[in-house]
């Protein structure tokens, strides 16, 4: 009983963000989260149609097929946050990107030589396994992401931030909760089925009040615009640089 | 039970980083004031921070050969109680000038579109040493005094070399003519750092 609270409290809440968004123009802003919002809407719906209309035994295979649209539009939101998030932050998101594609690239490494190997990393047995992979790449998107906003010290504005937010407490309940579940078996995953969706309605109640209406990212009164800037910035940084290393050696030396 | 272990350590530290920008505030750093602030530092770092004589000074060994040769063994200790004070702060001043310059680059460089992200990592990199250099530096000042055995002058100077190497690396990329006129120093002296 409590499991169908939260699956129409979830169908209220996605419907309420999707309302505001068209209400307070934001889906221009924020296409992807949308977007995401839209599909995992649809698929909750068509999910409780099936299980209530056909059973629970095809809900299990619908679940699974809608799980990976979900979790592939759910890549949308870690870029609309380094989109918008990052706007006027042009350095940071050029090295947010580079970050992003050095993580996949590692991954799609990791994954070329499991298919080699197959002896450190885990085989990809159930759908459950694939899940969690999928979702410890988005955990480490988002982990580059946070690094690179605390690394450069980037305000956030309540939109984006409530994004983040919302996401990564999902994804990591998510990975932990399936981590558990892998391991210990039926009854644990028993145990996650039901923490799932308590922890996507936190989520969507973060979302709720974080977008509410349109909140900008704060931009600092001084943006570097000149190539020199940056080439003279880079310059004055490392002449400093040298100073205080010949100042250490100096203090070093007898 | 390793991947189990692994990925509740993942989430966990997923979860801390999100509470950490939870409690970040919303004011964006870096504004005009904030670069003003920062190229001061810059400036007092350039050509007020602990200039060569004082440094000489601090450090110098041939203080305390004639409070050794001249003077009783309580001036001695005051001597070397207070020369340590004074070399602790040169460290933690010098650390400071580093922390703040790293800021004012960072505030800089976050914004500018053509930023190279090798370039940033290695700067990162020469930061992340320096200040560990400096972490290193106080501690065994602390631990050993202003005038350290030879243990310790040997790995500073281990480090700081190591520096020098990866800077040299970096510094290639600079246009030794610009390089020159900023600190209007000649190019080989600004290689050489």
């Amino acid at each position: 009983m409590a499991i169908l609270l939260v699956w129409w409290a979830c169908l209220l809440l996605e419907s309420l963000v999707l309302l505001r968004a068209f209400m307070a123009r934001m889906v221009g802003k924020y296409p992807f989260f949308y977007l995401y919002v839209a599909s995992v809407f649809v698929t909750d719906i068509a999910r409780y149609a099936v299980y209530y209309h056909v059973g629970p035994p095809s809900y299990i295979y619908w679940y699974w097929a809608t799980e990976f649209i979900c979790l592939i539009t759910g890549y949308g939101i870690i870029l609309d946050i380094l989109e918008r998030g990052f706007g006027p932050y042009e350095g940071a998101k050029k090295f947010g990107r580079t970050l992003g594609l050095v993580l996949f690239g590692l991954v799609l490494l990791f994954a070329v030589s499991h298919s080699f190997t197959g002896s450190f990393w885990p085989t990809i047995e159930t759908a459950a396994d694939l899940e969690k992979l999928l979702r410890m790449v988005q955990g480490l998107f988002l982990l580059g992401l946070l690094g690179v906003i605390f690394y450069y010290g980037i305000a956030l504005g309540r939109n984006v931030k409530g994004m983040l937010l919302g996401y990564g407490l999902y994804i990591a309940t998510v990975i932990m909760g399936l981590a558990i579940a892998l391991y210990f078996g039926p009854s644990a995953y028993d145990a996650f089925s039901l923490v799932q969706p308590f922890s996507y309605l936190t989520s969507l109640l973060i979302w709720t009040v974080a977008l509410w209406s349109y909140h900008p990212n704060p931009v600092p009164d001084r943006m570097i615009e000149l190539e020199s800037d940056y080439e003279t910035a880079v310059l004055k940084t490392r002449i400093a640089l040298g100073a205080m290393r010949s100042y250490l050696a100096r203090a070093a030396r007898p | 039970m390793i991947q189990l272990v692994l990925s509740i350590l993942f989430g966990a530290g997923l979860l801390f980083s999100l509470y950490v920008l939870a409690r970040k505030g919303a004011k964006a750093e870096g504004g005009a004031q904030a670069l003003i602030d920062a190229r001061q530092a810059l400036s007092a770092l350039k050509n007020d921070l602990l200039p060569q004589e004082v440094v000489a000074r601090i450090f110098a060994r041939d203080d305390l050969d004639y409070v050794l040769s001249a003077a009783p063994d309580d001036v001695v200790r005051l001597f070397m109680q207070q020369r340590k004070r004074i070399a602790l702060s040169w460290v933690d001043r010098v650390r400071s000038q580093l922390i703040r310059l790293k800021r004012f680059h960072l505030g800089r460089s976050r914004s500018y579109a053509h930023l190279r992200p090798k370039e940033e990592i290695a700067l990162t990199m020469d930061f992340a040493t320096l200040l560990f250099a400096c972490r290193v530096l106080r501690i065994l000042v602390f631990l050993r005094g202003p005038y350290a055995a030879p243990q310790m002058i040997g790995a500073t100077v281990g480090i700081v070399e190591k520096i020098c190497g990866v800077s040299e690396k970096s510094l290639a990329f600079l246009d030794a003519t610009n390089a020159a006129s900023f600190d209007g120093r000649s190019a080989g002296s600004v290689a050489g750092v």
